[in-house]
């Protein structure tokens, strides 16, 4: 209990750090939303005097000095109003994330989770059979993660969208040229899941490589631990010994790195979703940043946080479950 | 991305003579009723804008989806934006000054009604003025209201605090009226901020359903002028890139786009011999220089920057053709013909030369090595090439030209308070060539640098000729005396070179002729063609017609 609580009390100060730097962040980049919102409606027409001070009020940016600025920043995030986004104004921020953040979780959260238990398990097996031809495959993989995302992506859809075989769609979420209504049916869920396919694949191979290298390193040093070498001396069979002896230990660092990327499951992706047009969180992020829009980067930032303080919450209080050493204070 | 990114809105109606005969539909507003269906097709459009939709059809939002402003609501008249002084009935039947330029009298149509089945009438065009006479957040076009009053069922007479002449184009052209007994319950502050995600317009499309991923709009069964719109259904779909919009549009999945294709020959023209582009020069691209401080602030460094630039080289390498060169009084044509001072009919830049410049430079006592740094935003990836060709032309000359790239938001704050040396940005979009001309030279709306600037004349030129010629075009509806007034000011701008003229921005939109007709081209400048401009989106939408 004391552990849980030791716990809870860090992640709330890590909280009101993180919460406190995305205020001040977003102040230092140069211009403001004001200026940008003028700047679009001036594009239509000629905006009358007097527009900068009603908009201010309108987008609800905050009054007076900047330690007022921040108590008021805090009062909204503590009630969880979100604001008007500017650069979508007058749409909430919260619709905005809402309308991205599943798109990305889904696909983002599968795609990571599958290149974790692929890699994770591939490494184990060719720790396991180290020296074999398995084995000889862990370079390739490691070739294909450091290839430059981008150009990875784009050579998929090259390949299987637009010019070589064109058996799957380039580019949004689903097909935007048939007639489906977005929500929990067949047919949507059908085309949804094809448009899937490629930027998952893109994530996976181009993720795995790290998963697969990580495990298998530590799974050849736990293999040669006493404990495994006991465990081979009682005549266990060897998938026992690989999964329940040698490959529960070696998952340790790896489930530390899984909760890291599972909190930035949340970011999205940025490059894959610039490549394939797919609607998720990271690309709203971007939109944000470069039209100075306060609200919404602060909404995207606060869902990031604590989506990644999250994860490591569950996953440190995991930790102590799997592993009965790292509960122990000192 | 290119400059598309959230682009400008702006725009007017057109009909050469060309298109008289498929507008004549139009004109002939006050018989037929509905118009008989008949419509079939859908019609794939991108805006070339980056980034998802969002649910957001209320006009007063800057940020208001494109299609709300011409497809779903609609202005009185259409004023072409690609062809200066072409206006058409749209809501309204025809119009009259009186008291000086004080008052319009507008009648309007007699057989529209919104898609909810009520009558459009008078009081909507009344609620809508008064509207916007009363709350500055939604008198989005700065009009001088005193006042709109009802003349009968169809009757409106808006009067003005002062001669509206050159108001024309926003009060009756881009001011889209709103059904009265929807909107009157709401205060103004919701109503700025309301999303408006059912509208109900007069239009010719109806929103039938919405993703952040694509839109689609139906055909207006009840629509009021005959035959129109052609289309059934038009379909909105969003990209994140260029990169992944310009492969639907290679591909044929888009019929109507507004994307930058870099190679547009090889990578879009050659591959089907109906796609076509449509490029109509509505802007100019201009070098926009700081004339109070640092080098720019000299004549002579601007002529001899003018004078080095190879503006056709430009053209053919950037823009693959398109975006030709303007002209030294950066009149836009043939969109502003009429206005052109006979003594400037053939003026042109003369053949860029480096030794020109230098001797420019020389004859001004002008030391060199010159150095300018000129500012673009970040990512419009073709002003980057104009740049890098620009700073190779100029370095012989004995400038030298740095590019910033700052991220649009800083730009725009650069620009508005004048805290630049040079800056790389266009101007236009508007069919009148005084609001265009009013944006670059009118001192009048232009702060001291330093203070925000949010209307227009970002380098802060200031000429009492200038301003004086543009208030007395304001200050008359009769065309001789504007048009030798705007010759003036075509002098003077190319004497003085307030700003450096470069190229007509391109506006490429491409047209798949396989799925689509009818679409404006140089030889029909029926509207502007592109996808962004509004409220032409609307008026081209309608006339859109599918290939057989």
């Amino acid at each position: 209990m004391r552990f849980i609580a030791r716990k809870l009390g860090f992640y709330l100060a890590a909280a009101w750090v993180a919460l406190t730097v995305n205020f001040l962040l977003p102040r230092f980049i140069p211009g403001n939303p004001v200026e940008v919102l003028i700047a679009r409606m001036q594009q239509s027409g000629p905006t009358p005097p007097g527009e900068a001070q009603a908009l201010a009020k309108l987008l609800g940016l905050g009054s007076g000095n900047i330690f007022q600025r921040y108590g008021q920043y805090v009062d909204s995030v503590a009630h969880l109003r979100l604001g008007l986004s500017v650069s979508d104004f007058p749409t909430p921020v919260s619709s905005e994330i809402a309308s991205s953040i599943f798109w990305t979780l889904i696909l983002v959260g599968v795609a990571t989770v599958i290149s974790f238990v692929l890699g994770v398990g591939l490494g184990a097996l060719a720790g396991w059979k180290r020296g074999t031809w398995l084995d000889a495959i862990v370079p390739s993989t490691t070739l294909l993660t450091a290839m430059p995302y981008f150009w990875f992506g784009l050579i998929l859809v090259y390949v299987f969208a637009t010019n070589v075989f064109h058996v799957l769609p380039a580019s949004n979420g689903y097909d935007t040229s048939a007639a489906l209504t977005v929500g929990f049916n067949g047919p949507f869920i059908a085309s949804a899941a094809e448009h899937a396919i490629l930027p998952a694949l893109s994530i996976i191979v181009t993720s795995i490589g790290g998963w697969l290298l990580g495990m298998r390193n530590m799974m050849v040093s736990t293999l040669s631990e006493d404990y495994v070498v006991a465990a081979e001396a009682k005549g266990l069979t060897s998938s026992r010994i690989m999964i329940g002896y040698a490959a529960r230990n070696a998952v340790l660092p790896s489930i530390s790195g899984f909760a890291i990327s599972l909190g930035f499951v949340v970011s999205g992706a940025i490059a894959m979703e610039y490549v394939f047009s797919y609607p998720g969180l990271g690309f709203k992020l971007v939109t944000a940043v470069s039209n100075d829009d306060y609200p919404l980067m602060q909404g995207i930032f606060l869902v990031i946080t604590l989506a990644v303080l999250g994860a490591n919450l569950v996953v440190d209080l995991l930790h102590g479950f799997i592993d009965p050493r790292t509960r122990i204070a000192r | 991305m290119t400059r598309h990114w959230r682009m400008r809105s702006i725009a007017m109606v057109a009909a050469a003579v060309a298109a008289a005969g498929l507008l004549a539909a139009c004109g002939s507003s006050s018989s037929t009723g509905s118009s008989s269906g008949g419509q079939s097709g859908v019609l794939t459009v991108t805006t070339g804008s980056a980034g998802t939709f969002e649910d957001n059809f209320n006009q007063f939002s800057p940020n208001a989806e494109d299609a709300a402003n011409g497809m779903i609501y609609e202005p009185l008249f259409f004023f072409d934006t690609a062809k200066s002084g072409v206006i058409q009935p749209w809501l309204g039947n025809s119009y009259a000054w009186s008291n000086g330029g004080r008052t319009v009298t507008v009648q309007l149509k007699q057989n529209v009604k919104w898609t909810d089945g009520k009558p459009f009438t008078s009081a909507d065009v009344v609620y809508s003025f008064d509207l916007a006479q009363k709350n500055t957040a939604i008198n989005k076009f700065g009009l001088p209201l005193a006042g709109a009053s009802a003349d009968g069922t169809y009757g409106v007479k808006i009067n003005f605090t002062k001669p509206a002449y050159s108001y024309a184009y926003y009060a009756l052209g881009r001011v889209e009226i709103l059904p009265e007994h929807i909107w009157q319950s709401d205060s103004p502050d919701q109503i700025t901020t309301s999303l408006n995600e059912h509208p109900v317009g007069t239009g010719a499309y109806e929103l039938s359903s919405f993703s952040s991923q694509a839109m689609t709009f139906t055909a207006n069964p009840h629509y009021y002028m005959a035959g129109l719109p052609k289309f059934k259904t038009i379909r909105f779909v969003s990209y994140n890139s260029n990169t992944s919009s310009d492969a639907a549009i290679e591909n044929g999945t888009i019929a109507w786009a507004g994307s930058f294709i870099p190679s547009i020959q090889k990578l879009y023209l050659s591959r089907n011999n109906k796609y076509a582009v449509s490029d109509i020069p509505l802007s100019t691209a201009f070098l926009v220089p700081n004339l109070h401080s640092g080098p720019t602030a000299n004549l002579a460094v601007r002529q001899a920057i003018s004078a080095a630039i190879d503006r056709s080289y430009i053209s053919k390498t950037v823009y693959s053709g398109y975006a030709s060169p303007t002209n030294p009084e950066a009149l836009i044509l043939p969109n502003y013909a009429a206005q052109l001072a006979p003594s400037l009919a053939s003026a042109s830049f003369g053949t860029p030369s480096a030794s020109r410049a230098r001797s420019i430079l020389a004859s001004a006592h002008v030391k060199t090595p010159v150095s300018i740094t000129v500012d673009m935003v970040s990512g419009y990836t073709d002003y980057l090439s104009d740049l890098q060709i620009i700073q190779s032309e100029l370095k012989p000359a004995g400038i030298n030209l740095t590019i910033a790239q700052p991220a649009y938001a800083s730009f725009i704050s650069d620009q508005s308070t004048g805290d630049f040396q040079m800056l790389m940005d266009n101007f236009g979009y508007v069919p009148d060539p005084y609001d265009y001309y009013y944006v670059i030279l009118a001192s009048s709306i232009a702060p001291p640098i330093g203070q925000a600037d949010s209307v227009g004349d970002y380098n802060r030129f200031k000429n009492a000729t200038v301003d004086s010629l543009l208030s007395q075009i304001a200050a008359t509806n009769d065309t001789t005396a504007q048009n030798a007034d705007f010759a003036q000011i075509e002098q003077i701008f190319a004497q003085q070179l307030p700003e450096i003229p470069l190229f007509n921005q391109q506006d490429e939109i491409e047209f798949d002729g396989n799925v689509v007709t009818n679409y404006p081209t140089l030889s029909n400048p029926y509207a502007a063609s592109a996808v962004y401009i509004q409220p032409d989106i609307g008026w081209v939408a309608m006339h859109l017609t599918p290939a057989k």
